[in-house]
Protein backbone atom coordinates (compact mmCIF):
# COMPACT_ATOMS: atom_id res chain seq x y z
CA UNK A 1 0.00 0.00 0.00
CA UNK A 2 1.36 3.37 -0.85
CA UNK A 3 2.95 5.69 1.87
CA UNK A 4 2.77 2.23 4.54
CA UNK A 5 6.61 1.95 5.86
CA UNK A 6 7.48 -1.61 6.58
CA UNK A 7 7.44 -3.57 10.07
CA UNK A 8 10.66 -3.42 11.52
CA UNK A 9 11.67 -0.43 9.59
CA UNK A 10 13.88 2.08 11.80
CA UNK A 11 11.93 4.75 12.07
CA UNK A 12 11.48 7.96 15.05
CA UNK A 13 8.46 8.75 16.93
CA UNK A 14 7.08 11.98 18.67
CA UNK A 15 4.39 11.92 21.77
CA UNK A 16 3.98 14.86 24.11
CA UNK A 17 4.95 13.67 27.84
CA UNK A 18 3.22 16.50 29.20
CA UNK A 19 0.46 18.94 27.53
CA UNK A 20 0.99 22.72 27.78
CA UNK A 21 -1.43 22.94 30.75
CA UNK A 22 0.26 19.69 32.79
CA UNK A 23 3.95 21.08 32.43
CA UNK A 24 5.94 22.91 35.70
CA UNK A 25 5.24 26.07 37.34
CA UNK A 26 7.53 28.95 36.04
CA UNK A 27 8.71 28.22 33.34
CA UNK A 28 9.13 31.55 30.68
CA UNK A 29 6.10 31.94 28.33
CA UNK A 30 8.03 31.05 24.95
CA UNK A 31 8.34 27.91 26.66
CA UNK A 32 5.03 27.33 28.56
CA UNK A 33 2.89 27.95 25.36
CA UNK A 34 4.26 24.61 23.91
CA UNK A 35 4.15 20.69 25.03
CA UNK A 36 6.74 19.02 26.52
CA UNK A 37 7.89 16.62 23.78
CA UNK A 38 9.91 13.71 23.00
CA UNK A 39 11.23 11.76 20.17
CA UNK A 40 12.27 8.50 20.20
CA UNK A 41 14.02 6.09 17.55
CA UNK A 42 13.55 2.17 17.41
CA UNK A 43 11.96 -0.31 14.67
CA UNK A 44 8.33 -0.09 13.94
CA UNK A 45 6.54 -3.05 15.30
CA UNK A 46 3.87 -3.08 12.57
CA UNK A 47 3.19 -1.30 9.24
CA UNK A 48 1.80 2.12 9.16
CA UNK A 49 1.55 5.82 7.85
CA UNK A 50 3.33 8.56 8.49
CA UNK A 51 1.19 10.57 11.64
CA UNK A 52 -0.33 7.33 12.76
CA UNK A 53 0.06 6.01 16.33
CA UNK A 54 2.52 2.92 16.45
CA UNK A 55 4.68 1.33 18.42
CA UNK A 56 8.76 1.11 18.42
CA UNK A 57 11.23 -1.37 20.02
CA UNK A 58 14.17 0.89 21.28
CA UNK A 59 17.53 -0.57 20.48
CA UNK A 60 17.28 -1.75 23.91
CA UNK A 61 14.26 -3.57 23.45
CA UNK A 62 11.42 -1.14 25.39
CA UNK A 63 8.21 -0.55 23.25
CA UNK A 64 7.48 3.26 23.10
CA UNK A 65 4.45 4.31 21.53
CA UNK A 66 3.79 7.91 19.82
CA UNK A 67 3.34 9.33 16.08
CA UNK A 68 5.24 8.41 13.55
CA UNK A 69 7.09 11.42 11.95
CA UNK A 70 10.05 10.18 9.95
CA UNK A 71 11.22 6.89 8.08
CA UNK A 72 14.90 6.05 8.45
CA UNK A 73 16.15 8.64 10.40
CA UNK A 74 19.61 10.16 10.04
CA UNK A 75 22.14 12.31 11.69
CA UNK A 76 22.57 14.81 9.68
CA UNK A 77 24.25 17.68 11.36
CA UNK A 78 27.70 19.01 9.86
CA UNK A 79 31.39 20.33 10.38
CA UNK A 80 29.75 23.46 9.19
CA UNK A 81 31.36 26.79 7.48
CA UNK A 82 33.64 28.77 9.22
CA UNK A 83 32.46 32.47 8.83
CA UNK A 84 34.70 35.23 7.45
CA UNK A 85 35.75 36.64 10.57
CA UNK A 86 36.63 33.07 12.41
CA UNK A 87 39.17 32.72 8.94
CA UNK A 88 40.64 35.94 10.11
CA UNK A 89 41.44 33.73 13.87
CA UNK A 90 42.93 31.23 12.04
CA UNK A 91 45.08 32.97 9.66
CA UNK A 92 46.52 34.76 12.64
CA UNK A 93 46.94 31.92 14.73
CA UNK A 94 48.88 30.06 11.62
CA UNK A 95 50.99 33.51 11.56
CA UNK A 96 51.68 32.61 14.99
CA UNK A 97 52.65 28.89 14.12
CA UNK A 98 54.81 30.49 11.21
CA UNK A 99 56.62 32.47 14.11
CA UNK A 100 57.45 29.50 16.10
CA UNK A 101 59.42 28.10 13.11
CA UNK A 102 62.06 30.76 13.54
CA UNK A 103 62.70 30.33 17.21
CA UNK B 1 -0.46 6.03 40.92
CA UNK B 2 -0.81 8.98 38.54
CA UNK B 3 1.96 10.41 36.35
CA UNK B 4 0.82 14.08 36.14
CA UNK B 5 3.63 16.43 36.85
CA UNK B 6 3.15 16.62 40.47
CA UNK B 7 2.51 12.92 41.50
CA UNK B 8 5.69 11.62 39.56
CA UNK B 9 7.96 14.49 41.50
CA UNK B 10 5.88 13.55 44.26
CA UNK B 11 7.34 10.14 44.84
CA UNK B 12 10.99 11.22 44.01
CA UNK B 13 12.61 10.27 47.13
CA UNK B 14 11.04 6.68 46.63
CA UNK B 15 12.39 6.82 43.19
CA UNK B 16 15.77 7.64 43.83
CA UNK B 17 16.28 5.45 46.71
CA UNK B 18 15.04 2.54 44.26
CA UNK B 19 17.60 3.36 41.72
CA UNK B 20 20.63 4.48 43.80
CA UNK B 21 20.77 2.43 46.37
CA UNK B 22 21.18 5.49 48.90
CA UNK B 23 19.10 6.50 51.46
CA UNK B 24 20.03 9.84 51.46
CA UNK B 25 17.35 10.57 54.51
CA UNK B 26 19.90 8.72 56.44
CA UNK B 27 22.42 11.16 56.09
CA UNK B 28 20.38 14.36 57.46
CA UNK B 29 21.82 16.16 60.55
CA UNK B 30 18.35 18.08 61.47
CA UNK B 31 18.28 21.78 59.79
CA UNK B 32 20.53 22.43 57.22
CA UNK B 33 23.22 20.17 57.31
CA UNK B 34 24.04 16.36 56.42
CA UNK B 35 27.10 14.70 56.48
CA UNK B 36 28.64 14.89 53.47
CA UNK B 37 31.58 12.02 53.65
CA UNK B 38 29.08 9.91 54.74
CA UNK B 39 28.03 10.63 51.31
CA UNK B 40 30.87 10.00 49.69
CA UNK B 41 31.60 7.01 51.88
CA UNK B 42 28.85 5.15 49.74
CA UNK B 43 31.60 4.36 47.56
CA UNK B 44 33.47 1.91 49.77
CA UNK B 45 36.93 1.58 47.50
CA UNK B 46 40.17 3.52 48.32
CA UNK B 47 41.29 5.50 45.43
CA UNK B 48 44.02 3.00 44.21
CA UNK B 49 40.89 0.28 44.27
CA UNK B 50 38.48 2.94 41.98
CA UNK B 51 41.39 3.20 39.44
CA UNK B 52 41.11 -0.56 38.99
CA UNK B 53 38.34 -0.54 38.79
CA UNK B 54 38.01 2.01 36.01
CA UNK B 55 41.50 0.29 34.57
CA UNK B 56 39.28 -2.49 34.01
CA UNK B 57 37.23 -0.99 31.55
CA UNK B 58 39.84 1.20 29.83
CA UNK B 59 39.07 4.00 31.15
CA UNK B 60 41.62 6.59 32.78
CA UNK B 61 45.69 6.34 32.54
CA UNK B 62 45.09 9.46 29.82
CA UNK B 63 48.17 11.17 28.97
CA UNK B 64 49.29 14.57 30.43
CA UNK B 65 50.81 16.93 27.45
CA UNK B 66 53.21 19.80 28.08
CA UNK B 67 51.84 22.73 25.54
CA UNK B 68 55.45 23.59 24.66
CA UNK B 69 54.27 25.80 21.75
CA UNK B 70 51.20 28.07 23.68
CA UNK B 71 53.67 28.17 26.53
CA UNK B 72 55.99 30.04 24.02
CA UNK B 73 53.42 32.08 22.36
CA UNK B 74 52.36 33.57 25.99
CA UNK B 75 55.85 33.78 27.31
CA UNK B 76 56.33 36.09 24.22
CA UNK B 77 53.06 38.23 25.48
CA UNK B 78 53.72 38.85 28.87
CA UNK B 79 56.57 40.35 31.33
CA UNK B 80 59.82 38.84 31.36
CA UNK B 81 60.02 36.38 33.99
CA UNK B 82 56.67 35.60 33.26
CA UNK B 83 54.46 32.92 31.64
CA UNK B 84 53.78 29.86 33.14
CA UNK B 85 54.14 26.45 31.67
CA UNK B 86 50.66 24.88 30.46
CA UNK B 87 49.81 21.14 30.38
CA UNK B 88 46.88 19.34 29.35
CA UNK B 89 45.51 16.29 30.78
CA UNK B 90 44.20 14.33 27.33
CA UNK B 91 40.90 13.11 28.77
CA UNK B 92 39.56 12.62 24.70
CA UNK B 93 42.14 9.49 25.59
CA UNK B 94 39.04 7.72 27.53
CA UNK B 95 36.85 5.39 25.34
CA UNK B 96 33.81 7.21 25.13
CA UNK B 97 36.10 10.59 24.24
CA UNK B 98 35.92 12.78 27.66
CA UNK B 99 36.75 12.12 31.51
CA UNK B 100 32.99 11.11 31.75
CA UNK B 101 33.90 7.81 31.34
CA UNK B 102 35.32 8.03 34.82
CA UNK B 103 32.35 9.03 36.16
CA UNK B 104 30.07 6.53 34.52
CA UNK B 105 32.12 3.95 35.09
CA UNK B 106 31.66 3.67 38.99
CA UNK B 107 28.04 3.99 38.01
CA UNK B 108 28.05 0.99 35.53
CA UNK B 109 30.14 -1.26 38.33
CA UNK B 110 28.16 -0.66 41.09
CA UNK B 111 24.82 -1.37 38.96
CA UNK B 112 26.04 -4.02 38.04
CA UNK B 113 27.27 -5.49 41.12
CA UNK B 114 23.85 -4.66 42.64
CA UNK B 115 21.94 -6.50 39.93
CA UNK B 116 20.56 -3.22 37.95
CA UNK B 117 19.87 -4.82 34.20
CA UNK B 118 20.49 -0.45 33.28
CA UNK B 119 21.42 2.53 33.69
CA UNK B 120 19.80 5.87 33.10
CA UNK B 121 21.24 9.09 32.36
CA UNK B 122 19.58 12.47 32.28
CA UNK B 123 21.74 14.92 30.01
CA UNK B 124 22.77 16.64 26.88
CA UNK B 125 26.14 16.12 28.02
CA UNK B 126 29.39 13.77 26.91
CA UNK B 127 28.52 11.98 29.81
CA UNK B 128 25.77 10.36 27.91
CA UNK B 129 28.07 8.66 26.01
CA UNK B 130 30.01 8.24 28.25
CA UNK B 131 27.17 6.35 30.39
CA UNK B 132 26.23 4.42 26.88
CA UNK B 133 29.75 3.32 26.42
CA UNK B 134 30.37 2.05 30.34
CA UNK B 135 26.93 -0.21 29.43
CA UNK B 136 27.91 -1.61 26.85
CA UNK B 137 30.85 -2.85 28.32
CA UNK B 138 29.16 -4.40 31.72
CA UNK B 139 26.23 -5.79 29.42
CA UNK B 140 23.90 -3.29 30.40
CA UNK B 141 20.76 -1.29 28.79
CA UNK B 142 21.78 2.30 28.86
CA UNK B 143 18.88 5.10 28.15
CA UNK B 144 19.64 8.58 27.74
CA UNK B 145 17.18 11.70 28.05
CA UNK B 146 18.85 14.57 26.30
CA UNK B 147 17.18 18.24 26.15
CA UNK B 148 18.21 18.16 22.67
CA UNK B 149 15.24 20.72 20.91
CA UNK B 150 13.06 23.90 20.57
CA UNK B 151 9.96 24.39 20.02
CA UNK B 152 10.43 24.03 16.44
CA UNK B 153 12.30 20.69 16.29
CA UNK B 154 15.73 22.56 15.97
CA UNK B 155 18.24 20.57 17.45
CA UNK B 156 21.93 22.01 18.86
CA UNK B 157 24.47 20.95 16.72
CA UNK B 158 26.74 19.85 19.53
CA UNK B 159 23.33 17.50 21.28
CA UNK B 160 22.97 16.25 17.54
CA UNK B 161 26.34 14.72 17.61
CA UNK B 162 26.27 13.18 21.29
CA UNK B 163 22.36 12.06 20.21
CA UNK B 164 24.56 9.88 17.16
CA UNK B 165 27.32 8.83 19.66
CA UNK B 166 25.52 7.59 22.68
CA UNK B 167 22.98 5.72 19.45
CA UNK B 168 26.33 4.66 18.27
CA UNK B 169 27.11 2.75 21.41
CA UNK B 170 24.00 1.43 21.59
CA UNK B 171 22.10 3.43 23.56
CA UNK B 172 17.98 3.95 23.63
CA UNK B 173 17.89 8.32 23.37
CA UNK B 174 14.54 9.94 24.36
CA UNK B 175 15.50 13.66 22.90
CA UNK B 176 13.21 16.26 24.48
CA UNK B 177 12.14 19.49 24.26
CA UNK B 178 13.42 22.62 26.15
CA UNK B 179 12.26 22.82 29.54
CA UNK B 180 13.32 21.32 33.78
CA UNK B 181 10.64 18.83 33.06
CA UNK B 182 13.77 16.58 32.30
CA UNK B 183 13.86 15.44 35.68
CA UNK B 184 10.31 14.45 35.39
CA UNK B 185 11.24 12.51 32.14
CA UNK B 186 13.85 10.91 34.10
CA UNK B 187 12.20 10.26 37.17
CA UNK B 188 9.42 8.32 35.37
CA UNK B 189 11.49 6.21 32.87
CA UNK B 190 13.33 5.34 35.98
CA UNK B 191 10.16 3.82 37.43
CA UNK B 192 9.13 2.48 34.38
CA UNK B 193 12.24 0.25 34.06
CA UNK B 194 13.40 -0.58 37.43
CA UNK B 195 17.09 0.64 36.07
CA UNK B 196 19.87 2.13 38.34
CA UNK B 197 19.84 6.15 37.95
CA UNK B 198 23.47 6.88 36.91
CA UNK B 199 23.11 10.56 37.72
CA UNK B 200 25.70 13.36 37.57
CA UNK B 201 25.99 13.54 41.31
CA UNK B 202 26.22 10.94 43.06
CA UNK B 203 28.77 9.67 45.11
CA UNK B 204 29.77 6.85 42.49
CA UNK B 205 29.98 10.09 39.99
CA UNK B 206 32.34 11.78 41.76
CA UNK B 207 33.93 9.66 43.77
CA UNK B 208 35.13 8.52 39.68
CA UNK B 209 36.78 11.81 39.05
CA UNK B 210 39.40 11.42 42.28
CA UNK B 211 41.27 9.20 39.87
CA UNK B 212 41.78 12.30 37.72
CA UNK B 213 42.93 14.40 40.12
CA UNK B 214 45.67 11.55 41.60
CA UNK B 215 47.18 11.19 38.03
CA UNK B 216 47.35 14.87 37.28
CA UNK B 217 49.61 14.91 40.95
CA UNK B 218 51.78 11.78 39.94
CA UNK B 219 51.78 12.73 36.28
CA UNK B 220 53.45 16.12 37.03
CA UNK B 221 55.64 15.23 40.03
CA UNK B 222 56.99 12.65 37.30
CA UNK B 223 57.45 15.16 34.52
CA UNK B 224 58.19 18.70 36.36
CA UNK B 225 59.28 17.06 40.09
CA UNK B 226 56.75 18.87 41.45
CA UNK B 227 52.88 18.97 42.11
CA UNK B 228 50.83 21.54 39.92
CA UNK B 229 50.62 25.24 41.33
CA UNK B 230 47.28 25.74 39.44
CA UNK B 231 44.86 22.98 38.05
CA UNK B 232 42.09 24.59 35.37
CA UNK B 233 38.75 22.54 35.67
CA UNK B 234 35.82 23.48 33.60
CA UNK B 235 32.96 24.05 35.43
CA UNK B 236 29.17 23.27 35.59
CA UNK B 237 27.58 21.40 38.06
CA UNK B 238 30.13 21.08 40.28
CA UNK B 239 31.75 17.49 39.11
CA UNK B 240 34.83 18.39 37.87
CA UNK B 241 35.86 20.66 40.33
CA UNK B 242 35.04 18.45 43.09
CA UNK B 243 36.05 15.25 41.90
CA UNK B 244 39.49 16.65 40.71
CA UNK B 245 39.97 18.66 43.89
CA UNK B 246 39.33 15.76 46.37
CA UNK B 247 41.45 13.43 43.52
CA UNK B 248 44.55 15.88 44.58
CA UNK B 249 44.09 16.06 48.11
CA UNK B 250 44.13 12.56 48.37
CA UNK B 251 47.68 12.28 46.52
CA UNK B 252 48.91 15.16 48.67
CA UNK B 253 49.20 18.04 46.78
CA UNK B 254 47.30 20.43 49.12
CA UNK B 255 48.81 23.37 47.77
CA UNK B 256 47.27 22.73 43.89
CA UNK B 257 44.93 25.80 43.53
CA UNK B 258 41.66 25.11 42.03
CA UNK B 259 40.34 27.41 39.01
CA UNK B 260 36.83 26.66 37.79
CA UNK B 261 36.14 27.89 34.67
CA UNK B 262 32.53 28.41 32.93
CA UNK B 263 31.59 30.18 29.51
CA UNK B 264 29.97 33.42 30.13
CA UNK B 265 26.16 33.18 29.06
CA UNK B 266 24.84 35.49 31.04
CA UNK B 267 21.48 36.76 30.12
CA UNK B 268 20.59 33.81 28.49
CA UNK B 269 17.78 31.76 30.31
CA UNK B 270 18.20 27.94 30.84
CA UNK B 271 15.01 26.92 30.33
CA UNK B 272 13.75 29.65 27.82
CA UNK B 273 12.79 28.20 24.11
CA UNK B 274 13.94 31.42 22.56
CA UNK B 275 17.38 31.51 24.19
CA UNK B 276 17.72 27.45 23.68
CA UNK B 277 19.94 27.69 20.31
CA UNK B 278 21.06 31.30 20.78
CA UNK B 279 23.82 29.89 22.84
CA UNK B 280 27.22 28.20 21.11
CA UNK B 281 28.25 26.29 24.03
CA UNK B 282 26.12 23.71 25.70
CA UNK B 283 27.62 22.80 29.36
CA UNK B 284 30.49 24.16 31.05
CA UNK B 285 28.47 27.63 31.20
CA UNK B 286 27.68 30.17 33.12
CA UNK B 287 24.04 29.46 33.24
CA UNK B 288 24.81 25.78 34.76
CA UNK B 289 27.91 26.85 36.73
CA UNK B 290 26.71 29.20 39.13
CA UNK B 291 23.48 28.72 40.07
CA UNK B 292 24.63 24.91 40.91
CA UNK B 293 27.74 26.17 42.37
CA UNK B 294 25.61 28.31 44.71
CA UNK B 295 22.94 25.84 45.28
CA UNK B 296 24.46 22.49 44.73
CA UNK B 297 21.12 20.54 45.76
CA UNK B 298 19.17 21.91 42.90
CA UNK B 299 20.52 18.29 41.04
CA UNK B 300 18.55 15.35 40.38
CA UNK B 301 19.45 13.49 43.43
CA UNK B 302 18.70 15.11 47.27
CA UNK B 303 22.18 15.24 48.20
CA UNK B 304 24.58 16.67 45.56
CA UNK B 305 27.86 15.02 45.86
CA UNK B 306 29.40 17.78 43.42
CA UNK B 307 29.61 20.48 46.41
CA UNK B 308 32.37 22.75 44.14
CA UNK B 309 32.20 25.64 46.61
CA UNK B 310 34.07 23.27 49.51
CA UNK B 311 36.88 23.07 46.32
CA UNK B 312 37.01 26.32 44.34
CA UNK B 313 40.14 28.87 44.88
CA UNK B 314 38.71 30.99 41.96
CA UNK B 315 36.44 30.96 40.00
CA UNK B 316 36.58 32.94 35.95
CA UNK B 317 34.56 33.53 32.66
CA UNK B 318 35.90 33.39 29.25
CA UNK B 319 33.57 34.11 26.22
CA UNK B 320 32.49 31.85 23.58
CA UNK B 321 35.26 34.00 21.32
CA UNK B 322 38.04 33.02 23.89
CA UNK B 323 36.77 29.19 23.69
CA UNK B 324 36.39 29.33 19.85
CA UNK B 325 40.11 31.16 19.41
CA UNK B 326 41.37 28.42 22.16
CA UNK B 327 40.79 25.58 20.15
CA UNK B 328 41.84 26.42 17.25
CA UNK B 329 45.32 27.84 19.08
CA UNK B 330 45.39 24.18 20.46
CA UNK B 331 44.50 22.23 16.75
CA UNK B 332 46.92 24.87 14.66
CA UNK B 333 49.83 25.50 16.76
CA UNK B 334 49.91 22.24 19.34
CA UNK B 335 48.15 19.75 16.40
CA UNK B 336 45.70 18.42 18.70
CA UNK B 337 42.68 19.04 17.38
CA UNK B 338 39.30 18.99 20.56
CA UNK B 339 35.89 19.94 21.47
CA UNK B 340 34.97 22.97 23.15
CA UNK B 341 34.89 21.47 26.97
CA UNK B 342 38.40 21.38 27.90
CA UNK B 343 39.52 24.63 25.83
CA UNK B 344 37.29 26.88 27.54
CA UNK B 345 40.00 25.98 30.61
CA UNK B 346 42.04 26.54 28.29
CA UNK B 347 41.39 29.86 27.02
CA UNK B 348 41.19 30.99 31.07
CA UNK B 349 45.07 29.20 31.44
CA UNK B 350 46.42 31.25 28.50
CA UNK B 351 44.98 34.33 30.56
CA UNK B 352 45.92 33.16 34.05
CA UNK B 353 49.77 31.82 32.39
CA UNK B 354 50.54 35.71 32.36
CA UNK B 355 50.49 36.83 35.60
CA UNK B 356 52.55 33.39 36.89
CA UNK B 357 56.10 33.21 37.09
CA UNK B 358 58.13 30.91 34.20
CA UNK B 359 58.74 28.33 36.90
CA UNK B 360 55.01 28.29 37.80
CA UNK B 361 52.63 25.22 36.24
CA UNK B 362 49.14 24.94 34.95
CA UNK B 363 47.41 22.03 34.35
CA UNK B 364 44.08 22.02 32.18
CA UNK B 365 41.89 19.11 33.55
CA UNK B 366 40.78 17.88 30.14
CA UNK B 367 40.45 17.28 26.48
CA UNK B 368 37.05 15.99 24.68
CA UNK B 369 36.62 14.59 21.46
CA UNK B 370 35.43 16.74 18.39
CA UNK B 371 33.22 15.53 15.53
CA UNK B 372 30.76 17.04 13.28
CA UNK B 373 28.48 19.17 15.69
CA UNK B 374 31.19 20.17 18.29
CA UNK B 375 33.50 21.61 15.93
CA UNK B 376 34.18 25.90 16.16
CA UNK B 377 32.74 25.83 11.95
CA UNK B 378 29.94 23.97 13.33
CA UNK B 379 28.82 25.99 16.19
CA UNK B 380 29.50 28.99 14.22
CA UNK B 381 27.46 28.52 11.08
CA UNK B 382 24.72 27.40 14.05
CA UNK B 383 24.80 31.06 15.75
CA UNK B 384 25.22 32.95 12.33
CA UNK B 385 21.95 31.03 11.14
CA UNK B 386 20.06 31.79 14.45
CA UNK B 387 21.47 35.74 13.46
CA UNK B 388 24.16 35.67 15.80
CA UNK B 389 26.27 38.75 14.59
CA UNK B 390 30.11 36.94 14.87
CA UNK B 391 33.15 39.62 14.41
CA UNK B 392 36.84 39.89 15.66
CA UNK B 393 36.26 42.73 17.75
CA UNK B 394 36.56 44.28 21.45
CA UNK B 395 34.76 41.57 24.27
CA UNK B 396 33.28 44.90 25.23
CA UNK B 397 31.10 44.25 22.65
CA UNK B 398 30.73 40.12 23.13
CA UNK B 399 26.73 39.86 24.26
CA UNK B 400 25.73 36.37 24.87
CA UNK B 401 22.48 35.52 22.43
CA UNK B 402 23.31 38.24 20.51
CA UNK B 403 27.08 38.70 19.36
CA UNK B 404 30.17 36.66 19.31
CA UNK B 405 33.95 38.54 19.04
CA UNK B 406 36.60 36.44 18.68
CA UNK B 407 40.29 38.06 20.35
CA UNK B 408 42.27 39.95 17.85
CA UNK B 409 45.49 38.27 19.07
CA UNK B 410 46.53 36.14 21.91
CA UNK B 411 47.16 38.83 24.10
CA UNK B 412 43.02 39.82 23.81
CA UNK B 413 42.33 36.43 25.74
CA UNK B 414 41.47 37.08 29.32
CA UNK B 415 39.46 35.67 32.13
CA UNK B 416 37.33 37.70 34.09
CA UNK B 417 37.16 36.34 37.72
CA UNK B 418 34.13 35.87 39.87
CA UNK B 419 33.90 37.26 43.39
CA UNK B 420 33.73 34.00 45.43
CA UNK B 421 32.17 35.91 48.46
CA UNK B 422 29.57 36.98 46.20
CA UNK B 423 28.56 33.52 45.55
CA UNK B 424 29.33 32.64 49.00
CA UNK B 425 26.30 35.50 49.99
CA UNK B 426 24.13 34.12 47.57
CA UNK B 427 24.72 30.43 48.87
CA UNK B 428 23.41 31.87 52.54
CA UNK B 429 20.68 33.98 50.76
CA UNK B 430 18.95 30.38 49.07
CA UNK B 431 19.79 28.59 52.47
CA UNK B 432 18.11 30.89 54.42
CA UNK B 433 15.47 30.92 52.01
CA UNK B 434 14.94 26.96 52.95
CA UNK B 435 15.38 26.72 56.78
CA UNK B 436 17.03 29.11 59.34
CA UNK B 437 21.10 28.67 59.44
CA UNK B 438 21.34 27.67 63.23
CA UNK B 439 24.70 27.58 65.14
CA UNK B 440 24.10 23.57 64.55
CA UNK B 441 24.84 24.65 61.48
CA UNK B 442 27.76 26.88 60.98
CA UNK B 443 30.59 23.82 60.75
CA UNK B 444 28.69 22.18 57.98
CA UNK B 445 27.96 25.75 56.29
CA UNK B 446 31.68 26.54 56.42
CA UNK B 447 32.55 23.64 55.21
CA UNK B 448 30.24 24.22 52.24
CA UNK B 449 31.51 27.87 51.68
CA UNK B 450 35.58 26.88 51.91
CA UNK B 451 35.86 29.98 55.43
CA UNK B 452 36.49 29.86 58.29
CA UNK B 453 33.82 29.93 61.37
CA UNK B 454 34.41 33.84 62.00
CA UNK B 455 34.22 34.34 58.58
CA UNK B 456 31.29 32.65 57.81
CA UNK B 457 29.44 34.63 60.60
CA UNK B 458 30.79 37.97 58.57
CA UNK B 459 29.45 36.77 55.57
CA UNK B 460 25.75 35.81 57.40
CA UNK B 461 26.00 39.24 58.99
CA UNK B 462 26.24 41.02 55.78
CA UNK B 463 23.40 39.10 54.14
CA UNK B 464 21.18 39.76 57.03
CA UNK B 465 21.91 43.48 56.72
CA UNK B 466 21.20 43.12 53.10
CA UNK B 467 17.64 41.23 53.37
CA UNK B 468 16.49 43.82 56.24
CA UNK B 469 17.22 46.39 53.91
Amino acid sequence: MSGMIAEGSWVKIRFHLLETAERAAGLPIETAEHPYEVYATGRLEAAAKLGEQVTIRTQIGRTVQGELCEDNPGHWHTYGAAPAAFHEVTNYIDELRRSLRHG
Amino acid sequence: MGNSYEAVTGRRAAILRASTGIDYDHLEQGGIAFDYEALMQQVPLTIEEVAAVQAASSVGNTPLIELHNITELVRRESEHGYGARIFVKDEAANPSGSFKDRRASLSAYFAAQNGFTGMIAATSGNYGAAVASQAARYGLDAIIIQEAFDSAGVGQPEILEKTRKCEALGAEVLQTSVGPELFYALLRTLEETGYFNASLYTPYSIVGIETLGLEIAEQMRVQTGQDPDVVLATHAGGGMVTGTARGLRKAGATNTRIVGVSVDLHGLHMASDRDFNRKSFTTGHSGFSIPFTAWPDRADVPRNAARSLRYLDDLALVTQGDVFFATELLARVEGIERGPAGNTSLAAAIALARTMGREETLVVSETEYTNAGKAPAAQLSFAASNGIDIAVGPRTEDEPGATIRFPRQLGDVRAEHIDLDRVRRSYLRKQSQEKKITAADHQFVAGELNVTEERLRELIHTVTTESSR
